[in-house]
């Protein structure tokens, strides 16, 4: 039976009786709360965390996408690279209810994601001949494995420290050698790169900047000191050395302007201080908060009232919103 | 037939018909839930588009694989449900749509056997709304008009056909069932060179059908009483090359054919079916 992805966003909500086996993962969230996710030909997709490592859990949307693959998926495991992340194949792994009130399953892919940086992003960031060794040494481990991937492409492969990792093995088959045409397009795509900006009397130095928000699903820009981050919790703040000044909680969270900044919470929204604390309680529908008047516009049951900096009610609630 | 891809470049086309008459007032049990019929209509209709938008999402956002139109009728007359929206709709227009999000309660079995509630949210394009009369023939006239113009476009003859989902309790005010079934039959007339347009009805009732069931055969028409037959009279017959698919979606004794219908279920499972997006549909 397959799955709707309807099915699987409903899973990833609830997680608990949804799954076979997995247990206290936490998902990579949008911000109205659903899972993010993304769509292969194949399957969809949502990202997990599971003890802090990140990975790919995979849907199948159609019958044959797991069958065509799970020989090689089998023999995979049993190599011994330590350069390729393995998926594994959980059966009857996703539990729901189908649109005939049955009781129904589906299997899954769980794949490991190494490190969090995309070869995309390594991109104009690494010297050109970086990249070119970190693609022959992968093509090289596949092909002393046996292992054809077929979806060779830049945003199938992470890349970490002079090393590339293949992602997504939904086509893997046996074989020598052919991904060789794809790995000469993702090579041609990396000449083609610029390369990364330098000073012009340190040409062979590559400039790697070391950003310090490290263990973030998300991070944003700085704001009065601030940034905005996400993590599996939600969205909270951290300062310039990445530590927690408003612990991850909201369902979305803007940046800081004037000492106040607008979240969301399951409740509703409200506006906090640069402590965390709430000058406005999160209970209303909608907070515009104007950082250059220093009032705010709040809706309840569709009717507006404007609060003030400290977030005294100045208005009575009514239908006229004061733009 | 059937089996053009559906990509950018030979796109299709999805109208989700919504019956949101005074009828649907009525109370029935859907999804194991309590709720009203004009509720149940809404859920199929978000849980549709959410399929379709996610379906057409791709790493690089939603791609534009299909025009959808989401049309209501009602007392109010027949009307595009989305805000201010032409007939047709592309996808990646309807994805980027302002929508609210609407959370229910779902009941969950913990690993330890206990039961625990947990919120989900749904988006919600389409809200349940119940007012006057059905004017479901006015609707379908609507619908075979601006399918007429679909199919002739130049870009989407080689196209796979549009499918319609008219969801409704069946109780049409306008017209004769006999006027409804012809114009049901033109719109299932309607073809690109892959295929004759496919009308699917989705039927809520409180009557009869205790057990949601999809893609109804003969035998299994048995449950139905006088909407449910006028609305097995009017879907198509799924074509032949769906036939494994479907009888994997049900159980592998059905035997074909099979009706484009549901009663009390979201077909969303029909949407399976379709690789949509890839080099070439693959009917598995």
């Amino acid at each position: 039976m397959v799955a709707s992805i309807y099915n699987f966003s409903e899973a990833l909500q609830v997680i608990e009786g949804s799954f076979a086996s997995l247990r206290g993962f936490s998902v990579v969230r949008r911000r109205d709360g659903m899972a993010r996710l993304n769509r292969t030909t194949r399957f969809s997709e949502a990202k997990i965390e599971i003890d802090g490592r990140l990975y790919i859990l995979a849907m199948p949307l159609c019958t044959s996408a797991i069958p065509s693959i799970e020989r090689e998926i089998s023999r995979l495991n049993q190599l011994t690279s330590l350069k390729l992340y393995k998926p594994i194949i959980l059966h009857r792994e996703l539990i729901f209810i189908n649109s005939q009130g049955e009781t129904a399953y589906s299997d899954l892919i769980l794949q490991q994601v190494p490190v969090r940086g995309s070869l995309e992003d390594a991109i104009g960031m690494e010297s050109c001949e970086t990249l070119l060794l970190a693609s022959v040494a992968l093509e090289g481990v596949l092909s002393e494995n046996g292992i054809v991937l077929s979806n060779i492409c830049a945003e199938n492969i992470v890349y970490y420290q002079g090393e590339m990792f293949p992602l997504r093995y939904y086509y893997v088959g046996v074989g020598r050698g052919g991904d060789g045409n794809s790995f000469e397009r993702l090579r041609d795509m990396i000449c083609s790169a610029p390369e990364p900006s330098s000073m012009c009397d340190v040409v062979s130095q590559t400039y790697t900047p070391q950003s310090p928000f490290v263990g973030h699903l998300w991070v944003g820009n700085c704001f009065e000191g601030l940034v905005c981050v996400e993590d599996s919790d939600g969205y909270g703040y951290v300062d310039l050395m990445n530590r927690v000044v408003v612990a991850p909680q909201f369902v979305w969270a803007d940046d800081f302007h004037e000492g106040r900044s607008v979240v969301e919470t399951a409740a509703g929204m409200g506006l906090i201080d640069k402590d965390g604390r709430f000058v406005i309680e999160p209970i209303y529908e909608i907070v515009e908060y104007d950082y250059q008047g220093g009032t705010s516009q709040v809706r309840m049951q569709g009717q507006w009232a404007t609060f003030s900096y400290m977030g005294e009610q100045l208005s009575e609630f009514t239908l006229r919103h004061v733009g | 037939m059937y089996t053009q891809s559906i990509t950018r470049e030979r796109r299709t086309a999805f109208v989700i018909a919504i019956d949101c008459s005074g009828s649907m007032v009525e109370e029935i049990t859907f999804d194991s839930r309590k709720m009203s019929k004009s509720e149940a209509v809404s859920e199929v209709t978000n849980r549709l588009i959410f399929e379709l938008i996610e379906r057409a999402r791709r790493s690089d956002g939603v791609r534009d694989y299909y025009d959808v139109s989401v049309v209501g009728y009602s007392g109010e007359g027949v009307c595009s449900m989305l805000d201010g929206a032409a007939d047709f709709v592309p996808i990646d227009t309807l994805s980027a749509m302002d929508v609210s999000v609407k959370e229910r309660m779902v009941e969950c079995r913990l690993p330890s056997g206990e039961v625990a509630l947990r919120r989900v949210a749904t988006p919600c394009w389409v809200k349940p709304c119940a007012n006057g009369e059905t004017p479901m023939f006015e609707a379908l006239l609507y619908i075979r008009d601006i399918l007429s113009k679909w199919v002739c476009r130049v870009d989407n003859v080689d196209s796979f056909p549009p499918m319609v989902f008219n969801i409704t309790d069946g109780e049409s005010s306008d017209a004769s069932p006999q006027e409804l079934l012809a114009v049901c039959e033109q719109i299932k007339s309607l073809h690109t060179t892959d295929g004759n347009v496919l009308l699917v009805n989705i039927h809520i009732t409180n009557s009869s059908c205790n057990q949601p069931l999809i893609f109804p055969t003969q035998e299994q028409a048995s449950y139905i009483n006088r909407y449910a037959q006028l609305l097995y009279d009017a879907s198509s017959q799924m074509p032949e090359c769906m036939n494994d698919a479907i009888r994997g979606m049900k159980h592998c004794g059905a035997r074909p054919p099979f009706r484009g219908m549901s009663c009390n279920a979201s077909i969303v499972e029909l949407l399976t079916i379709f690789n949509i997006g890839s080099m070439s549909i693959q009917i598995q």
